[in-house]
């Protein structure tokens, strides 16, 4: 289909971010992918359950709350796990950094704004 | 029943003709739990089970739309398919992003529970005409997420088709240091409610509550139960085995009978 979807065209607007390579809406839960943009394609279903299991080992080790941002920093790369609630399960929205163009500080303000923007 | 040797072999393989056909469609299909799927221009948009919650009644019960405020929206669209998602939208109540990754969710989730037991049979009608519809999904897209779904339960605690029939009892006591979707499904399990209950009861998906459960019990949060059979309750009388009669009859207890005429409270006779 050459239509875009409202979720693809909503990620379309955190590509323009400097710095970021790929976006995809995920469900934290069951990993069902909604959408993605960019050339990064991420693992989605991994990213689900990386953040399931973060956000269990937190609880386990003493954490209140739920959790919220996960950045996991490598060489040359960034990712970044943005948990959304939502009604129902929450949102993961799993976001691609190329670290020498990317200003992370940014991005997480990008990203707080993301479902207020969507609203838009 | 069109499950005719010369046709499409299973459900996934009507959906793919129609996708083909680019056909407008309803397919029912039979079984336990059986359900309709709705096909718009060879694209599914819905699908209606009894077992895993659909669109509107995950929206409802979480609360993120009243439903006096959805009884309006409904009432303005008459009906109308597509026009949901606009009017949930112009009035400030969800936004287009919102209601799509509702629907879909939705689709995804009452496929999975479709394809956890083989259909009776099918049978492909005209289009019936369907209230909430999210974009139209490939069948291709929707057999892959399905498969995975079910290879990834299957590779934990018990094969999906048996754990979507367990009624699971949390482990006592519960421990205070759990996300909070794990809290609410612990204290929502009550020995009664099979994963399916518990999504309605939470608003959640049937397929999200199986493999929360699944990794409860890998926690060890959960209690073994004994596993439900699907065999139908036992209607042939059941009788003592022959000299296996108890030694002590209990003694036949009768309540005091109330003799007609000896008592004159309120003084008539009304027979």
């Amino acid at each position: 289909m050459g239509r875009v979807s409202s979720v693809e065209d909503s990620l379309g607007h955190l590509l323009q971010v400097p710095g970021v390579t790929g976006v995809s809406l995920v469900d934290a839960v069951s990993g069902l992918s909604y959408g993605a943009a960019g050339p990064q394609n991420l693992g989605v279903d991994e990213c689900g359950r990386l953040a399931v299991l973060i956000d269990e080992r937190l609880h386990s080790a003493g954490a209140e709350g739920e959790l919220e941002t996960v950045v996991v920093t490598g060489a040359r790369h960034q990712l970044v796990l943005r948990v959304l609630p939502g009604f129902g399960d929450p949102l993961l929205l799993a976001v691609a950094l190329e670290r020498e163009r990317a200003n992370l500080a940014l991005v997480l303000r990008h990203l707080d704004v993301f479902p207020a923007r969507e609203a838009a | 029943m069109t499950t005719r040797a010369e046709g499409p072999r299973n459900v996934s393989a009507v959906l793919h003709t129609l996708y083909e056909q680019e056909r407008d469609a309803t397919v029912l299909v039979a079984g336990a739990p059986g359900g309709r799927i709705h096909v718009r221009q060879g694209l599914v948009v819905s699908i209606e089970t009894p077992g895993a919650p659909g669109a509107e009644s995950i929206l409802l019960r979480s609360g993120r739309v009243a439903d006096t405020e959805w009884t309006a929206v409904r009432a303005a669209c008459r009906d109308e398919e597509g026009r949901l998602a606009d009017e949930l939208s112009a009035r400030g109540l969800l936004t287009a992003t919102e209601f799509e990754v509702l629907c879909v969710a939705a689709v995804f989730d009452a496929a999975f529970v479709l394809a956890l037991a083989a259909p009776q049979g099918w049978e492909v009608t005209g289009p019936v005409p369907v209230p909430v519809s999210g974009p139209g999904l490939t069948p291709r897209r929707i057999a892959a997420e399905t498969t995975r779904r079910l290879a990834a339960l299957n590779g934990q605690w018990m094969p999906a088709s048996a754990l979507a029939a367990l009624r699971v009892q949390p482990a006592e006591p519960v421990p205070s240091l759990l996300p909070s979707r794990y809290v609410t499904l612990l204290r929502a399990a009550n020995d009664r409610r099979t994963p399916r209950d518990l999504a309605f009861a939470l608003g959640r998906g049937t397929y999200a509550v199986m493999l929360d459960l699944a990794r409860l019990h890998t926690l060890g949060l959960l209690q073994e139960t004994a596993p439900v059979t699907d065999a139908r309750p036992s209607t042939a009388p059941r009788v003592p085995a022959s000299g296996t009669r108890s030694p002590e009859p209990a003694p036949v207890v009768t309540l005091p009978r109330r003799t007609p005429g000896a008592h004159q409270l309120g003084g008539a006779d009304r027979s």
